[in-house]
């Protein structure tokens, strides 16, 4: 089934009725941004991909209004948060409404009591901790786009933490939520039935069905989120490695150094090294022997810290690591989220030039790291010889498993765009480049993505064959709570859902 | 009713034929829309005065310094 019903100016001027006349947009400039994330942009096709009209609703119940009218009137309709997103769930493949979210951003309660608080979902993390810091408290979700991201599209995306190996990722820390299903209905789904509830063995746990579905599956109207004791301490710590391999083995001790403030243990590769001495301003140059770096971060009491720093300064020394100082140490961990905003400078055969910035985030286990790491530059460096749109910004390596340090790891190659001479004959050669970089991924044991999800052209065609029957109760789900496939149609191939032969 | 549709997207060029005399250097018309000229970014690196150079070192650090007392008390040396 496809959907295909065009919005008329009848459809316009429901949507009016429920929202008020300034929270309906049809002028081209609110229409057009609304086609774009920050990911590489076909700006080849920006018309073909605009939504036809943009809603801006404020409650539930103006939600489940459009929701119902999109229902009715068979109306292509997607959920749009911050839209920071590095993936494609916040952008219409069919036109149709984009439900912004972005108004419904208020706290509705902070609870002292049981450390939760229950928001509209649309608020940004940077201002919720502000206003939950009085209390001596905070939501550790940390993203690199930590400054403009919003809780709503950190939900639709089951987003990764720079901090999760101490805090938990976005799957373990939204107790419940209230969602608006594709039919329009409301409901709760959290732990058992309670909304602050944060284990249950009653029934199915269908909380994780609604972390991570792209806008496909509803639209999350409210959130429960838990809070932790805001960290009285922060250690980071930067260790250079003559070799990509000292760095690959000195991972290990970090790792499983069994330190509960342990928030992250990141190693950057030669690529990146040298990338970030060529281009990035926030580096400081350090002697060209050393070839990768590990960097460490603890949070949580102060004493817990001070151990958990001697600890990982002794690590670092007897895994033969060089202390790169405090400056770099605590200025670099306070840029991490710059990068997501900022890494514009590419060379393009030896040109500058000015990119945009694309990256892969497969999730793998340790020992097939250096594995992964030679093939996907083999890959990026092929299609950069053929093609002078493309650079190599480097790997790196991040924990990946909540609340340890340990087993596996997000994989992130940076690969700018020049996206000015984007046209169809690069774009195509930019999602085959994908394309093999995910089969890598596939064929190592891992998964497509740990932190953005994986519906964009060039991964999405490999999600069956990464979810085998899993995806096949995608598809079941999928045509169950949807039944019109209204909600983001076109997204992770879940049209397939509709052909006659699944049900 | 709602936002009238107002014509093309603002930034968008002016007509083919004015563009040459309207766009000020370092400006480019990419697709009908304007943009900065991928030129300007082959000169690297760019020039900065000693005081804009100040400036962007004393905003930079005062924002990385602000980011770090956002997410803790305080920042631990490297030994005690």
């Amino acid at each position: 089934m496809t959907v295909t019903s065009p919005v008329t100016r009848e459809a316009v001027a429901e949507l009016v009725d429920v929202c008020g006349t300034g929270r309906v947009v049809v002028a081209p400039q609110g229409r057009l941004i609304r086609a774009m994330v920050p990911a590489p942009f076909p700006f080849h096709r920006w018309a073909d991909e605009a939504p036809e009209v943009v809603v801006l609703p404020e409650t539930t119940q103006e939600v489940v209004a459009i929701v119902k009218l999109a229902n009715r009137l068979r109306i292509p309709i997607v959920p749009r948060a911050g839209a920071t997103g590095l993936n494609d769930g916040a952008k219409p493949n069919r036109g149709g409404i984009v439900v912004d979210t972005k108004r419904m951003n208020k706290v509705l309660e902070i609870d002292t009591t049981d450390w939760t608080v229950t928001i509209q979902p649309s608020i940004n993390m940077l201002k919720l901790n502000e206003l939950l810091a009085p209390h001596g408290v905070w939501y550790p979700d940390d993203p690199a786009s930590y400054p403009v991201s919003i809780v709503s599209g950190r939900i639709g995306t089951g987003g990764w933490s720079l901090l999760g190996s101490r805090y938990g990722h976005v799957r373990d820390n939204v107790i419940s939520m209230e969602l608006v299903l594709p039919t329009g209905e409301v409901i709760e789904v959290g732990q058992g039935g309670g909304r602050k509830i944060r284990h249950s063995s009653t029934g199915y746990r269908l909380k994780d069905l609604f972390l991570g579905h792209q806008g496909t599956l509803g639209i999350v109207t409210e959130a429960t989120l838990e809070l932790y004791p805001r960290p009285e301490a922060e250690f980071p710590a930067f260790f250079g490695y003559e070799s990509f391999d000292a760095g690959y083995r000195a991972m290990q001790p970090f790792c499983r150094s069994n330190l509960a403030t342990l928030a992250g243990v990141i190693l950057f590769d030669e690529r990146k090294v040298q990338y970030l001495r060529r281009d990035d301003e926030a580096y400081i140059p350090e002697p060209e022997s050393l070839q990768s770096i590990v960097a460490v971060a603890a949070y949580g009491s102060e004493g817990e810290v001070a151990a958990a720093r001697d600890r990982l300064m002794r690590i670092g020394t007897e895994t033969g690591g060089r202390y790169l100082g405090e400056e770099l140490s605590e200025l670099d961990w306070a840029s991490r989220h710059d990068r997501y905003a900022t890494p514009l400078h590419g060379r393009s055969r030896d040109r500058a030039v000015h990119m945009s910035w694309h990256c892969e985030d497969a999730a793998i286990t340790y020992s097939q790291l250096p594995l992964v790491k030679r093939r996907w530059h083999e890959i990026a460096d092929r299609y950069i010889a053929e093609h002078e749109v493309f650079d190599n910004w480097g790997m790196f390596f991040y924990t990946n498993n909540p609340y340890k340090g340990w087993g596996d790891f997000l994989v992130e190659i940076d690969i700018g765009i020049w996206e000015q001479r984007l046209d169809e004959h690069s774009w195509r050669a930019w999602t085959q480049l994908k394309r093999e970089i995910t089969q890598v991924s596939l064929d190592a044991g891992g998964s497509i993505s740990a932190c953005h999800g994986a519906t964009r052209e060039g991964e999405v065609e490999l999600v069956p064959a990464e979810l085998g029957g899993q995806f096949d109760l995608m598809l079941k789900l999928k045509r169950m709570l949807d039944p019109n496939n209204i909600m983001n149609p076109g997204k992770y191939l879940l049209d397939q859902a509709y052909h006659e032969e699944v049900g | 009713m709602p936002d009238q549709d107002h014509g093309e997207p603002r930034g968008s060029a002016p007509p083919a034929s004015e563009q040459d005399e309207q766009l000020p250097p370092g400006v480019i018309d990419n697709g009908g829309h304007y943009e900065v000229d991928p030129a300007i970014m082959t000169i690297y690196p760019q020039f900065a005065t000693d005081f804009e150079v100040d400036r962007i070192v004393k905003d930079r650090l005062e924002y990385l310094y602000w980011v770090q007392r956002h997410f803790a008390d305080r920042v631990l040396p490297p030994h005690g």
